[in-house]
């Protein structure tokens, strides 16, 4: 039995008809074509899909896409703003955090809603944010210190 | 050498933009017009005949597109791998009517959607008679033992279920244990099946053109024209009719030098479609049962002798691996670890024996390291018992017995021409504070007792002079109007940067800024012809010949620019993309003003500059590493803490240092999981994977990951491109044993079996006592 719902991605409006066992990564992915969310497994095991949903840094392949309805989300997507690079994605890129590039959209998502939330972070934190992101050729080390960049930064502004 | 303006610069990737921002295309990203969806039915048995198969309720659901059996493929043998040495064993139809592991393919689906695919497979009914079992690859080999091969060819026995042998001998072994002072051995050494597990799913598209008879393959691949090779074999085409692109590849890590039979399924599925694009995605779980390939797991039984003085005298190595139900690239893994185990050492004398069987177990494969990580694994830790025995230091003992420069490397006839072994074991050592090994206080007594310990490395860069190999590469230039370049080359970026370095070597030769420089998609259909990335390759392989397409590149430039100026080559001067006559800097030309005048000038003597070269490297320098790791054990409760990794290892010239470093800091992560957490565990009664997801095979997250340091020492190779030697499987390779031999300090017991797992480690501490 399809459903509508309607929902806020990346602000901007979609109406979309969904059957009941879709989840909201099939959503973004199939109905949308926000390729950008990825997919990894579809379990929770990899963090590869993660997008923010009101706020909160979750894993759009267990986010049943009935319970996105009325809800904003922000994916990967939504990070380009006029042509400019968020600065998550420019410390990204200065320092090396990036190989294959699969993990890469999930990483800066958790980073981003831990970022919303506290402007300053310890390493600890960081690491905690992305602890359910797995990746696998970078070894976290150059994800963690573009990370504390933005730590730092926001400290220091 | 002169001034580098951007080889060794941190420059930014080139791909990072579009990986940041989401809009890398992977293939699992792309839709095509009319595709369908495959499924694959998979054996629920380690070992069967299918009796029976019906497929007719699978067809009845609404949305099925086709069906596909052993019935339907062409019963062409051949070989689930990438190489094509003339031993590979062709072991394997792409359906078969025999199923040889938990997770073989039986038959498959085509549907418009993945739910209506997955519920028709479940619809196909297959009738199985069971056939007898086995997976240990020791039993394997013992007559008597079941049989998983009757037919085949380059199978070294059948009989006796092994695939491949390999044998390799120097010197005289006998009289090396004769006049040894210590004999330590024979040690038996077990290593698991960890799973490249890259982050992205397997899977392809493929589209068999009916009026054309041609086949695309959208594929993440490490080298798309042996794809192409092998494929066009299994599909019973000639090679010009199969197109291989490989979009983003998300992860590969050796895992995707292979031609799985999901890729000719899916063009099967696509030909009874009537040319529908089909794209198979395997699940996570299919990602550890289906065969994606696994590090050979196995036996390494070693005995080393040394003399008084610390030299090795002798050393003897039986190795056994299990291939699984199928052979991939079967000589290779097998045949490097006997080969990598002899030459890191200058032994006075060795036997070394390996066999790679088959077993029902997920093949194994190609996994970063290539029989490298198995084969230190035992022989770091011998080498740290033998120095127990010496009463030497293990570093001491290191240094003594190194190759050095000047050596030849027996199996490879390559002559050693850097070796930083020294200073890596120096640096490392200095900052992991070695020392502190010695100081029973810092080590303690209690619960938690600390311990520091080394494992060096060798390796290869490319496969130039490895028996039974070919290497080759090709460089296309291209400069056009506007003055910027196109580099026309097999780079398969899997993640370790190969466009970047691309980049950057063409931006240094030609004097350009690396934004200048583009590098289109890799594809079979105008890409020139060159093997790809894996063995640590592709900088030390292709940067050289794009060197040299470049300064094709530039000699045309000059010629052309000589025509322009009305003068001679040796009257100009090339400087920062411009060329300038000698003494009259008024006449000045930028590339883009001569590739012009060369298109466009004169109606007699028109042409466009493209450099190019084709070729092998000049040689095969052998990368070294050492890495040093320092860890807690609770002997309490078995759990082994690293609290420190550090990573010194040779890589030549680093072209870019961010790269570099962050193939090393991603392979101490592997390398971690392999020391600790990870492998394949098959169950001994069913045959069945029993931890088929990522919260059964654990993999280190940024929370579990101990403080790292990484150093890159660069002697500059003379046979590299500006330097290089190979990085991308040795950072992985000494993790290890460098682990286990800092448990054997902490505790004074050693695990000789990986992963090191708290129950073995509180078994080897009660077994102590
Ligand atoms: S796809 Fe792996 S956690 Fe969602
Ligand atoms: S960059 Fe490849 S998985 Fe993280």
């Amino acid at each position: 039995m399809k459903k509508t719902i309607r929902l806020t991605v990346n602000g901007e409006d979609y109406t979309v008809s969904i059957e009941p066992f879709d989840t909201l990564n099939k959503v973004l992915r199939e109905y949308l074509g926000l390729t950008g969310t990825k997919k990894g497994c579809d379990y929770g095991g990899c963090g590869s899909c993660t997008v923010i949903v009101d706020g909160r840094a979750v894993y759009s392949c267990m986010f049943w896409a009935g319970q996105a309805d009325g809800r904003k989300i922000t994916t990967i997507e939504g990070l380009v703003k006029n042509g400019e690079l968020d600065p998550i994605q420019e410390a990204f890129i200065q320092h090396g955090a990036v190989q294959c590039g699969y993990c890469t959209p999930g990483m800066i998502m958790s980073t981003k809603a831990l970022l919303d939330k506290k402007s300053n972070f310890t390493e600890m934190e960081a690491r905690e944010a992305i602890a359910g992101n797995l990746c696998r050729c970078t070894g976290y080390v150059k994800i963690v210190s573009a990370m504390m960049s933005l730590a730092k930064k926001s400290s220091e502004g | 050498m002169t001034e580098l303006s951007v080889v060794g610069k941190r420059i930014p990737r080139v791909d990072a933009k579009s990986k940041v921002s989401g809009r890398a295309v992977y293939f699992g990203d792309t839709v095509l017009p009319r595709m369908v969806y495959g499924k694959i039915l998979r054996s629920p048995y380690p070992h069967a005949r299918i009796t029976k198969i019906d497929t007719s309720e699978a067809e009845k659901l609404p949305g099925v597109r086709a069906t596909l059996t052993y019935k339907d493929v062409p019963r062409v043998i051949t070989y689930i791998g990438h190489l094509h040495p003339p031993d590979t064993p062709l072991d394997r139809y792409i359906l078969d009517n025999v199923v040889r592991y938990v997770g073989d393919e039986v038959a498959a689906v085509a549907a418009d959607s993945p739910e209506t695919a997955a519920e028709a497979v479940e619809r196909i009914h297959v009738e199985y008679e069971r056939l007898p079992t086995v997976f240990d690859p020791e039993e394997a080999m013992e007559p008597g033992a079941p049989k998983l091969h009757d037919e085949g060819e380059f199978i070294f026995d059948m009989d006796r279920n092994i695939a491949s042998h390999i044998k390799l001998a120097f010197g005289d072994v006998e009289k090396g244990f004769k006049e040894s002072a210590v004999v330590v051995g024979p040690e038996k050494f077990k290593v698991s099946a960890a799973h490249t597990n890259p982050i992205e799913l397997y899977g392809c598209i493929a589209q068999w053109d009916p009026l054309e008879n041609r086949v695309t393959f959208w594929a993440p691949s490490q080298m798309i024209f042996r794809f192409r090779t092998v494929l066009a074999h299994q599909l019973g085409l000639p090679e010009n009719k199969v197109r291989v692109i490989s979009p983003y590849v998300g992860g590969a890590f050796g895992s995707r030098c292979h031609v799985y039979p999901f890729h000719a399924i899916a063009a099967f599925l696509s030909k009874k479609t009537g040319g529908r694009p089909v794209k198979i995605t395997l699940s996570r779980e299919e990602t550890y049962v289906g065969g994606t390939s696994n590090r050979h797991p196995g036996t390494l039984t070693l005995k080393m002798g040394a003399a008084k003085d610390g030299l090795f005298k002798a050393f003897d190595a039986r190795i056994v691996f299990s291939a699984g139900g199928y052979a991939y690239v079967s000589s290779g893994p097998i045949g490097f670890c006997c080969s990598i185990i002899t030459s890191l050492y200058r032994f006075g004398a060795y036997n070394v024996e390996g066999y790679n069987v088959y077993t029902n177990t997920p093949p194994s494969g190609a996994f970063r390291g290539f029989g490298g990580p198995q084969a230190h694994f035992a022989l770091e830790q011998i080498v740290d018992m033998v120095a127990e025995e010496l009463k030497l230091d293990p570093i001491e003992l290191r240094k003594k017995n190194h190759v050095r420069v000047g050596d030849v490397i027996h199996w490879s006839g390559v002559e050693v021409r850097t070796c930083g072994l020294d200073e890596c074991l120096d640096k490392g050592a200095e900052a992991v504070g070695w020392k502190r090994r010695y100081d029973s206080a810092y080590r303690g007594t209690g619960v938690k007792r600390r311990g520091i310990g080394v494992a060096m490395m060798e390796h290869v860069s490319g496969t130039k002079y490895i028996p039974g190999e070919a290497e080759i590469t090709s460089a296309i230039i291209k400069l056009d109007e506007s003055g910027k370049i196109t580099l026309l080359s097999p780079a398969h970026e899997l993640g370790q940067g190969s466009r970047t370095v691309a980049t950057q070597i063409v931006a240094e030769e030609l004097e350009v800024d690396p934004e200048d420089v583009v590098i289109p998609e890799l594809d079979t259909d105008y890409l020139p012809y060159g093997l790809g990335s894996f063995g640590s390759r592709y900088t030390y392989v292709d940067g050289t010949l794009i060197r040299a397409a470049a300064a094709d590149t530039k000699r045309q430039v000059l010629e052309w620019a000589a025509k322009k100026f009305d003068t001679t080559v040796a009257n100009l001067e090339y400087k920062k993309g411009k060329v300038t006559v000698k003494g009259a800097p008024e006449n000045t030309a930028t590339l883009a003003e001569i590739v012009k005048f060369a298109q466009w000038y004169n109606p007699d003597d028109v042409g466009a500059i493209i450099g190019k070269a084709t070729g092998p490297p000049l040689y095969n320098a052998p990368p070294f590493g050492v890495q040093f790791a320092e860890v807690e054990v609770d002997v309490e409760t078995g759990v082994v803490k690293v609290l420190k990794l550090v990573a010194a290892h040779d890589v030549g010239k680093a072209i870019n240092p961010t790269t570099a470093e962050g193939q090393l800091e991603g392979g101490l992560t592997q390398g971690l999981g392999y020391a600790l957490t990870e492998g394949v565990i098959v169950d001994p009664e069913t045959g069945k994977v029993l931890n088929s997801d990522l919260m059964d095979y654990k993999i280190f997250t940024a929370l579990d990951m101990p403080e790292t340091r990484v150093f890159l020492i660069e002697p500059i190779d003379p046979t590299g491109p500006f330097g290089v030697k190979g990085i991308g499987e040795p950072a992985l390779v000494p993790t290890a044993p460098a682990i286990a031999n800092a448990i054997y300090n902490a505790i004074g017991v050693r695990v000789k079996e990986l992963p090191l797992l708290p129950e073995k480690i509180l078994k080897a501490l009660e077994e102590k006592q």
